[in-house]
């Protein structure tokens, strides 16, 4: 490990003895070593970031390193202003990124772009709220390992890039990729198919996460696939083996994702009448679908798509339902207040359901269901079952996804970047750009969630999890 | 001869000022409820300076008219009505107030009753027949000219006031928030909120998070997080869609607004309505800083005629050809608060709830007034 290597060289000797000490557990685990401990871990940050500054950019220590460094010499300086109370908890935290920071420099390339956390400046551009859910991030693929499929790598890049965008979208673009892989996976001399094709996979995976975190529909079918290639028989040729699988995984879209769907739409259609004006958030396939089938079943109604930026989901959502004859109106959710006024009810699509009946979604449903469920309008959740899912969740900032912030500096409406009056955020202190892709709606505003086994309360789901086992 | 010849001069003036002023707020350049209140006082002190009237209901008509026509020429920007209808009001004041020296009757002539001994006195229905005849009867006011002097110092007290309300509204900063707070503002465009905030940081450290309001006032916005973050308050930008989610962490929301009404509630830039909604539902607690100058007697009968709507291309570009015809598109400019979603309004003169706002309209404005 670099870190290692690193401590030594910067740090005289009187303190290396006693660390090394340390570190063969002979101090004894009072709260008083503790902190001492952490003082010293964070002293020697500090003196060796004041080195790597002195010695410039061209470190061996990678760039995330450093500005951990720097974050930690300013939380102990933060900390001596403060008091001491927080010591242990520094010192605890630091190890654990530090090691994050080397794997995570193992994996992705150290392009400016692709860093979340920007090295070179002292500045930490990172919200307080939302440390935890830091990551780097790629932009190309060009230090991915030899057995890395290229189906996956361009998949990589289309998650990347946001091309590939949406919970059932990701899902089945995956399940796509992997019967690719499957097919061209060959079992290595010494080994079975059952036993190291998931491994194979697992590192595709890896790879995959670099772009952005796993959708939890990504989730439920990648272990769905893990169970069912661990029971393949040893019996089965290869071959054998392979074809049932790719045959399996294609049973599996077209059941829990395309049959799901008719089924969510039949359904669904029904709260539809003449005269509904219905509002929509963001893009959302299902929900899309439910629109396109009621105006083929020649249902008067129109529709408000209230859109968000800055991936504007929902122009595409209405470009189509336009392109069907629909009769559309089109809103920021700035405007959602003003033309909430006329809307009889509220369909919402889902990135999943927690078990705890709260709803995770796109940026910005919470404040749609909240608006109106105030005014008594119902909504309607449309999900297929592959997004429920075991987690519970009480808030938005435990857990989430961050986008880059760069987007928020970009002020154009279209595909062009515009750089607005931010375009130097990053070398401004005290301001930060915050981008979250997700946020939890509570059950209470939502009236029903329909899927293809049925309808039901937000309260019911974990009861669907544990009958149909789809998580 | 010479005096009459400089007078008629002087209306000319004042029609070609007066002319100007109604192009310029047309065309929107004045804009913003400040700089259109400002420049209306400053209007009217001119035209009450170049006006001849014989009774003093001359000049309240005279007014009334040239209200009219400036308040139609932006009707949807309240201040400039709200400014006429104060003016109006101090110019009655006056009128009574040199009524009252002059038949010496000592009792308190304004329309609120202040004194229960009034109340008991025998003298309270003449006091009030008095006062519906005084208002039409302009043979009994002898002093006409000797007015003017106090109504023109009068409006340029009001000017004044427009001038220090920053000033006053940012000095109950410092009271508003504790050390380490986290403020949400959902109008960064205000210049109240700006100088409230810049003023409170000097002697507390918090944290500020700035909802862009897209599309129509992001750029304001982000210059607004580049002055705060040039203050050394830690500033994040977020947008609009992201306020539910990190509501539960906010201490306090904070906004400007375009107008108060008379029921307490709020006209504000588009979006403000959900934000302060969600704060209601996380019990966070919100407070509105605005002028005096903003309060308008009008009631929110019809909210949608209030609320203006602006450029469409800033919402779905028009290069959009597959989009162009097919969808209508909205671009609201204000939203309408209820006053149950407002928990304090701190104006110039104070903290006030907004049930109170009602009582504030009584002081300053008069009912004959209310429509011009």
């Amino acid at each position: 490990m670099p870190e290692a290597s690193a401590k030594p060289a910067a740090v005289p000797l009187g303190t290396q003895t006693t660390k090394a000490q340390q570190q063969k557990g002979k101090d004894k685990n009072s709260a008083g070593a503790q902190e001492t401990k952490a003082q010293r871990k964070a002293e020697k940050a500090a003196r060796r970031a004041a080195k790597v500054s002195e010695l410039g950019k061209s470190s061996h220590l990678p760039q995330e390193a450093i500005a951990q460094a720097r974050a930690q010499s300013q939380a102990k300086q933060s900390r001596a202003a403060s008091g001491t109370s927080n010591a242990s908890s520094v010192g605890g935290g630091s190890s654990n990124s530090v090691v994050n920071a080397t794997v995570s420099s193992a994996i992705s390339s150290l392009t400016a772009q692709s860093t979340a956390i920007h090295g070179s400046d002292i500045l930490d551009k990172r919200v307080g709220l939302f440390k935890h859910l830091e990551i780097t991030r790629r932009s190309g693929t060009a230090d991915a390992a030899k057995d890395i499929h290229p189906v996956i790598l361009a998949l990589t890049l289309q998650f990347a890039s946001y091309t590939v965008i949406g919970s059932s979208a990701r899902c089945r673009a995956t399940l796509r990729a992997f019967q690719t892989v499957i097919k061209d996976y060959r079992t290595p001399v010494g080994t079975t198919l059952s036993r190291n094709l998931t491994n194979h996979l697992s590192r595709q995976i890896d790879f995959l996460i670099t772009a952005r975190p796993l959708s939890i529909t990504m989730g439920n079918a990648i272990r769905w696939l893990k169970q069912e290639i661990s029971v393949v028989s040893i019996d089965v040729s290869d071959d054998q083996a392979r074809e049932s699988l790719i045959e399996k995984i294609e049973t599996y879209i077209r059941d829990k994702i395309e049959v799901a769907d008719r089924v969510i739409v039949q359904s669904a259609v029904k709260h539809i009448g003449n005269g509904d004006v219905i509002l929509a958030f963001s893009r959302s396939a299902v929900v899309e679908q439910v629109f396109l089938e009621a105006n083929l079943r020649g249902i008067e109604f129109s529709v408000v798509v209230v859109d968000t930026r800055p991936f504007y989901e929902g122009k595409e959502m209405v470009r189509r339902l336009a392109r069907a004859g629909l009769k559309c109106e089109y809103v920021l959710i700035s405007g959602l207040s003003y033309v909430l006024n006329d809307i009889t009810s509220v369909f919402l699509g889902a990135h999943a359901v927690l078990s705890n009946g709260q709803l995770y979604s796109r940026v910005g449903t919470a404040l749609v269901a909240m608006s109106a469920k105030r005014k008594n309008i119902p909504v309607i959740v449309c999900c297929e079952s592959i997004k429920f899912s075991n987690r519970v969740q009480l808030d938005s900032v435990t857990f989430n996804e961050l986008g880059s912030p760069d987007e928020l500096m970009n002020i154009s409406i279209d595909s062009t970047p515009k750089p607005g009056p931010l375009k130097n955020w990053r070398d401004l202190p005290n301001l930060k750009l915050l981008n979250i892709l997700y946020d939890l709606t509570p059950p209470e505003y939502i009236k029903k969630i329909v899927t293809e086994v049925g309808s039901l309360p937000p309260s019911s789901v974990p009861v669907i999890i544990r009958e149909y086992n789809s998580a | 001869m010479s005096t009459v010849g400089t007078h008629i001069s002087k209306e000319k003036d004042l029609n070609t000022q007066i002319e100007s002023f109604v192009a310029q707020i047309k065309r929107r350049q004045i804009q913003g409820s400040y700089n259109v209140a400002l420049a209306t006082a400053q209007l009217l002190l001119r035209a009450v300076s170049a006006t001849r009237w014989t009774h003093i209901d001359q000049l309240i008509t005279q007014i009334k008219v040239l209200g009219k026509r400036l308040q139609s020429a932006q009707p949807r920007e309240l201040a400039c009505g709200n400014i006429i209808r104060r003016v109006l009001s101090l110019i009655r004041e006056e009128s009574e107030d040199t009524n009252d020296s002059e038949s010496g009757d000592g009792a308190a002539n304004s329309p609120l009753i202040t004194s229960m001994f009034s109340l008991l006195s025998a003298n309270d229905e003449y006091d009030s027949t008095r006062m519906s005849q005084g208002l039409g009867d302009g043979t009994s006011r002898s002093v006409k000219r000797d007015l003017k002097p106090y109504i023109i110092e009068g409006i340029q007290e009001l000017i004044d006031e427009l001038r220090s309300i920053d000033e006053s509204i940012a000095g109950m900063g410092v009271e508003m928030i504790h050390e380490n707070e986290t403020i949400l503002t959902p109008t960064p465009n205000s210049r109240t909120v700006l100088k409230f905030l810049l003023r409170a940081a000097q002697k507390r450290k918090f944290t500020v998070l700035v909802v862009e309001v897209f599309p129509n006032d992001v750029e304001k916005t982000h210059e607004f997080a580049l002055k705060l973050a040039g203050a050394g308050i830690e500033t994040t930008v977020i947008t609009d869609a992201m306020v539910y989610s990190i509501m539960g962490r906010v201490g306090k929301v904070i906004l400007g607004t375009n107008a108060v009404l008379a029921n307490g509630g709020l006209l504000a830039s588009a979006g403000a309505t959900m934000i302060c909604q969600c704060a209601n539902v996380h019990r966070t607690p919100v407070v509105v800083c605005t002028g005096l100058y903003k309060l308008s007697p009008m009631y929110p009968f019809d909210i949608e005629s209030l609320i203006e709507v602006g450029d469409t291309g800033k919402v779905l570009e028009f290069e959009d050809g597959s989009l162009v015809d097919k969808v209508n598109v909205v671009n609201p400019l204000y939203d309408y608060v209820p006053p149950e979603s407002v928990d304090l309004c701190i104006t110039n003169m104070g903290g006030y709830s907004p049930s109170f706002m009602y009582r504030l309209v009584l002081d300053h404005y008069r009912q004959e007034d209310v429509t011009l």
